[in-house]
């Protein structure tokens, strides 16, 4: 327990320091933000790998109450507690070793930057946030948590606040976080009418006693009550796991620091969606028909990213539309109860990404700021560090075998695999094959173009282009280990299926896979490679030339199929007539003016006809009491009995 | 002999110690030291008053010693206290004598001592009288402002009615019940006669005027803005609380449970109606005391509703609300008391112009602060003090079913917040000016002394215990022998 | 009737007529004349007696007036103290001393602002 609130409170102490040093404005201090922040990190992640290995190892959960919140009455308090199963430790274990290599990485890559100490400062508080939402054992201090990296979020994203874009991006993601928020609100008070409980573990085991419940919405509609909140539930996963639909606030994000691209919208607080299917899994498992939304949608991300990734040109909207590609991965994972399958994936991903983010942000910062990557190009001879990392991030990406990806998104394959073969549908395989073919695809186009041919840069930034300093690197190098390594030495734990302890298991049936299956996603993958570096390599190719012709088509694709555009259209254009209409006409027009203007108007013109009593006339108010006596006293005479 | 004169001992101290001191003044013995002496006196006084005599009727039922009576005389004399303790240093700012302003006090405070214990209705002539003269001479104070002559002037002529009025009352009471002792009139007036029920009336509304209610309250701000600003101070919260404490003592004599004549819709349309001049007027106010005059015509409506329908929570409730309410108002006027400048006495006529106030926080934090503070706790802030006594008082008349008052009371109150808020903008977020008060003023540190207590009797709101404490073990005793004790107890 | 017992009074208008005969009479024997138009107005007291009465004139006959009237208040409330004197007993002595004690601090006051100095 105190371990398991080490790791929770030490963050939020650096966070502070930073902020208060920030907040001051004491520029000479800014090494004591840096230092504090990620010493506090570092020892919350070696304390928070002690702990997951505690709790995998000796397979028992801590949980334990740390303050009172609401009390209501004996029977329902709400309290501040701290659940640490293995799902949560092995989250507490990712988010905090992301971090903290992220925290060092930031301290090379936001060298010089004014603000560093309120960079370190949002960093740490995103991380306790992040931690807050893995070890909550309630609904409602989950939910504390899911705003606070919402919150997290917004800052970083809008941290280079001069830069309107910037602005707008990070109010972009608050607003459409606001959608699956309300989602969020809906499900837990779905869970308060069920189960008159927030407390996870009470409502698992209130949900065994229960047979089924019904929302009733008119006299004659009802609705499952597991259906409803688990629709809820999805919703909030969908906005902050990026999914289709609620996607659109994701590459916006790209506009904040690298460093919070590679912590927050690739490593952990996107994948806060999928962590919340899985800790929810076993009311997902009492709601069948919202399974098959989960697939749907996943299958759907997973692909619509990977085709728009495709014809991306800034190097980080790439690799965030990748990232939703991966989250729809594991959302298919989750929709065919394959929670392990998930967890894994979303373990893996978040070394390989946040490695091919940080990666990123070295060429970038190598090329002097310039994120487009039709004009980079030839890098390899002048960064060739980076180079070797992008490769290691992109293979264990694409899945090439023995690195991590591999793993974990192969299971996921046979997993749908075995979806379909117990009667399921094959198309989320297919689609999920066809991700992978484009992954591998646009991932090897990403190398091609920025590593080799010839640089397009002009001679200024050219002569500048330098390897990152080791600050940087060394970041990289960890994760990249962890890229390669961390498939091949979680596999045994992840399949041993003991994973998601504690009182929920489900039995993850084990199908026999055909050999043909299991080598298909490695030469779907091949084959993309092979493609990519095709097309990317030949002068004049062909199919460069062909596609050059469908330029409306692609237009429309690179800006994500014209979602935005149709948002717009549909609802921010109507909402923005409506609110003007309401404001102006509805608003100010009607209860303004004759409300409390109309009030405040009435009084102020009372008042000045009152003042007109007060003469300054002696005798004037001698009338006054003489008359008002005369009423008081004709009163008494009429009422005296 | 001692014990002849034991029950107006602290009187009886008051009114030989304000003659030495007006002896000492003449002969120019002492003269800076004779505020020290007349805090000294206050002092001996409320000894006197906490050592005193037993309750009972002493005198051949002339006068009265109870809870009641004790309490308001600390209340009293405390608050003269405080003011003498303030202002000692500030008074020479003014034109006016200071040992002359502080014997006419003390004579007040005689005055104010007869009307609380009095119980026969010559004897509470006098005691008025004596508090109205020392009362006129405070506003005329300052000999040479001819605005300070016209408020002198105008609170003579129209206290003189009141006077009239009272006189006119009592012998109505007396023609009616063949006595003047309040205590027979009391268990008299029960039977009923129109006589009696106009010389009631007549007698309470003299006092009405005294508090500064609705068709008696006119004189408020004019004399409230042309006195020289110690004696507003005095006037606005010594007279007031005596003249509060003999509404109580006569509505809760002659109304208690009186079934021939119903005064409710009386006192209901007359705090109505001053809770509503209360609150619109002061908008378009754009004087400092002149705003505090008619805000404190709006307070005395709002303390009105507590006696609507008579009972010891509401009595005590208005008791609640006039001490804390004079301490607020008080502690307002010397803090601008403190920012004064020595000037000619017409000129002094614009210093508390409104817009002069505009950026105080930035020329004189603190004082704007203590400002803010009282502003807040009038308009009935939580957690600052002036909150208890409104509550009290809503949940009274709530609980009394007053839904027409409440109604009303809450209206106002939310209008008075927005004027009170008003003069806080003005200090906090506009600029200051060249004419801004209290620029040129040197500030003596030794308001500290005050300002740190002031602010911490407001923050008291903070801890309900101790009010509640002081509210149970004093207040309402103090209302239950209005109440219960009138006749039974007392008259035994 | 016996109208004996009215003989000291009798001997008391006598006197007091003679006595004011006595006066008037020298006065006028012996005076010292000068007739003006001041002087032979029906009121000697500086005013015109036929005039509106909103003039202005000095407040100090104000003053004088009100003092008068306090101190001649004070022998009126003190003749019917001294009547009955000996039937009221220590009680009323002690009052009347208070109001004289009061009567006395006014007038040290007054006399030490100077208000019965005339100039």
């Amino acid at each position: 327990m105190i371990m398991a609130a080490a790791v929770l409170w030490i963050p939020l102490i650096g966070s502070c320091v930073a902020g208060l040093i920030s907040f001051f404005n004491q520029r000479t201090m800014d090494d004591v933000a840096k230092l504090v922040t990620c010493m506090c990190m570092g020892v919350s992640a070696l304390v928070a790998l002690d702990l997951a290995y505690d709790v995998i190892i000796a397979k028992k959960i801590v949980h334990g109450e740390m303050l009172s919140w609401i009390p209501l009455d004996d029977h329902h308090k709400i309290t501040w507690g701290l659940y640490v199963d293995s799902l949560s430790a092995i989250m507490a274990a990712v988010v905090t070793c992301v971090s903290f290599m992220v925290h060092i990485y930031s301290l090379g890559y936001m060298k010089g930057d004014k603000s560093i100490a309120r960079f370190m400062s949002y960093l740490s508080l995103f991380t306790f946030f992040m931690l807050f939402l893995v070890m909550s054992d309630d609904l409602l201090q989950l939910f504390l948590g899911w705003e606070g990296v919402g919150l997290s979020s917004y800052l970083l994203i809008g941290f280079w606040f001069h830069k309107d874009s910037a602005n707008a991006a990070s109010m972009k993601a608050f607003i459409t976080n606001r959608i699956g928020d309300m989602g969020m609100v809906l499900g837990i008070v779905g869970c308060i009418a069920v189960f008159d409980s927030v407390s996870i573990p009470e409502i698992l085991l209130k949900l065994t006693t229960f047979d089924e419940a019904f929302f009733r919405l008119t006299d004659h509609l009802t609705i499952n009550a597991y259906t409803f909140i688990c629709i809820s539930f999805l919703i909030g996963a969908m906005a902050k796991s990026a999914q289709f639909g609620l996607h659109v606030w994701l590459p916006d994000a790209m506009e904040g620091p690298t460093p919070v691209s590679a912590l927050i919208h690739a490593a952990t607080m996107v994948t806060a969606g999928v962590f919340l299917l899985i800790r929810l899994s076993f009311l997902f498992e009492y709601a069948p028909s919202v399974k098959t939304a989960i697939v749907v949608i996943g299958a759907i991300t997973a692909l619509f990213a990977a085709v728009v990734g495709l014809f991306q040109k800034d190097i980080k909207r790439v690799i965030a539309y990748s990232t939703c590609s991966q989250l729809g991965y594991m959302f298919m994972a989750c929709g065919v109860s394959m929670y392990s399958a998930a967890l894994f994936h979303l373990v893996t991903h978040a070394f390989f990404k946040a490695l091919l983010f940080l990666s990123a942000g070295s060429v970038i910062h190598a090329m002097s700021g310039e994120q487009n990557m039709r004009k980079m190009g030839g890098l390899y001879k002048h960064i060739p560090v980076t180079y070797a990392l992008v490769w290691i991030g992109s293979l264990a990406l694409a899945g090439i075998p023995l690195f991590a990806g591999y793993y974990s998104k192969d299971w996921i394959l046979e997993s749908l695999y075995g979806y379909a073969m117990d009667g399921g549908s094959i198309i989320p395989y297919i689609i999920g094959l066809s991700s992978a073919f484009l992954t591998a695809f646009y991932s090897w186009r990403l190398i091609s173009l920025v590593f080799h041919g010839d640089c397009k840069a002009d001679e200024r930034v050219q002569s500048h282009i330098h390897e990152a300093p080791m600050i940087m690197l060394i970041p990289k190098v960890i994760l990249a280990v962890g890229a390669v390594f961390s498939g091949i030495a979680l596999v045994g734990f992840f399949t041993s299926s003991q994973l998601i302890s504690g009182a929920y298991v489900f039995t993850e049936i084990e199908h026999h896979i055909p050999g043909l299956i299991q080598v298909l996603p490695i030469m779907v993958a091949l084959s993309g490679i092979a493609l990519a570096v095709s097309v990317y390599h030949t002068q004049r190719n062909k199919l460069a030339i062909w596609l050059v012709r469908f330029k409306r088509a692609s237009a429309i694709i690179q800006s994500g199929f014209a979602v935005d555009e149709f948002y717009r259209k549909a609802f921010i254009k109507p909402l923005q007539w409506l609110g003007s209409f309401l404001y102006h006409h509805i608003e100010k027009g009607l209860i303004d003016r004759y409300g409390p203007n109309g009030f405040a108007l009435f009084i102020s013109r009372l008042s000045g006809a009152l003042r007109y009593l007060q003469t300054g006339n002696v005798r004037d108010y001698a009338i006054v009491m003489i008359a008002g006596l005369m009423g008081m006293l004709g009163y008494v005479v009429v009422v005296i009995k | 002999m001692i014990e002849l004169i034991k029950p107006i001992l602290p009187e009886m101290i008051l009114f030989f110690g304000a003659c030495l001191v007006l002896l000492l003044d003449v002969f120019q013995k002492f003269v800076d030291h004779l505020m020290n002496l007349s805090s000294v006196l206050l002092v001996l006084c409320i000894v006197a008053i906490v050592l005193g005599v037993p309750d009972g009727v002493y005198y051949h039922n002339l006068c009265v010693i109870s809870m009641f009576t004790g309490l308001f005389k600390i209340a009293l004399l405390t608050l003269a206290l405080f003011q003498f303790l303030a202002t000692s240093f500030l008074m020479d700012k003014y034109a006016l004598n200071k040992n002359e302003h502080s014997v006419m006090v003390l004579f007040l405070i005689v005055g104010a001592c007869v009307m609380v214990s009095a119980n026969h209705l010559m004897l509470l002539y006098v005691g008025m009288e004596i508090q109205a003269l020392a009362a006129y001479t405070l506003v005329v104070m300052q000999r040479k402002s001819e605005y300070s002559a016209e408020a002198g002037v105008k609170y003579f002529i129209l206290g003189s009615l009141a006077s009239v009025l009272y006189l006119l009352g009592a012998s109505y009471l007396y023609g009616a019940y063949n006595t003047l002792y309040l205590h027979e009139i009391i268990t008299a007036i029960k039977a009923g006669s129109t006589l009696g029920g106009l010389g009631s009336i007549l007698v309470v509304s003299a006092f009405l005027f005294k508090v500064g209610l609705f068709p008696f309250h006119q004189w408020v701000p004019d004399v409230y803005q042309g006195a020289p600003t110690p004696s507003t101070s005095i006037i606005s919260t010594l007279s007031k609380v005596t003249a509060v404490a003999v509404v109580l003592k006569l509505i809760c004599g002659l109304f208690y449970d009186n079934k021939s004549l119903d005064t409710r819709w009386i006192f209901s349309a007359i705090a109505i109606l001053s809770m509503i001049v209360g609150a619109v007027v002061p908008i378009v106010q754009t004087h400092m005391k002149r705003f505090l005059g008619y805000s404190s015509i709006g307070h005395a409506g709002f303390m009105l509703m507590g006696i609507v329908n008579i009972h010891v929570v509401g009595v005590s409730s208005i008791i609640a609300y006039v001490l804390i309410y004079s301490l607020t108002l008080m502690m307002t006027l010397i803090c601008l008391m403190s920012l004064k400048d020595k000037r000619e006495p017409d000129e002094e006529r614009n210093d508390l112009e409104l817009s002069k106030l505009g950026g105080l926080s930035q020329v004189r934090p603190k004082h704007a602060f203590m400002l803010a503070v009282c502003f807040l706790s009038m308009a009935g802030m939580p957690p600052l003090i002036g909150f208890f006594p409104k509550l009290l008082i809503l949940q009274y008349i709530i609980n009394q079913g007053q839904m027409l008052l409440t109604v009303f009371a809450i209206i106002t109150t939310v209008i008075s917040l927005f004027y009170y808020l008003k003069i806080i903008k003005l200090m906090y977020i506009d600029m200051p000016t060249k004419q801004s008060i209290g620029i040129s003023v040197n500030v003596n540190m030794r308001l500290l002394w005050v300002f740190i207590p002031a602010v911490i009797i407001q923050l008291l709101g903070c801890y309900i215990p101790i009010l509640q404490t002081i509210y149970v073990q004093y207040v309402t005793p103090a209302a239950e022998t209005l109440i219960i004790g009138t006749n039974e107890k007392i008259y035994s | 009737m016996n109208l004996e017992e009215y003989l000291p009074i009798l001997v008391f208008v006598g006197a007091g007529v003679f006595i004011a005969t006595v006066f008037v009479a020298l006065a006028f024997i012996r005076g010292h004349r000068t007739v003006y138009d001041d002087k032979i107005a029906p009121y000697e007291c500086g005013f015109d007696a036929f005039n509106t009465g909103r003039i202005r004139f000095d407040i100090r006959y104000y003053l004088v007036a009100i003092l008068f009237v306090l101190f001649d208040l004070e022998v009126a409330l003190l003749f019917p103290w001294a009547v009955t004197f000996l039937e009221l007993g220590w009680s009323a002595f002690a009052g009347v001393f208070s109001f004289l004690f009061i009567l006395l601090i006014g007038f040290i006051y007054e006399w030490k602002k100077g208000a019965l100095e005339w100039d």
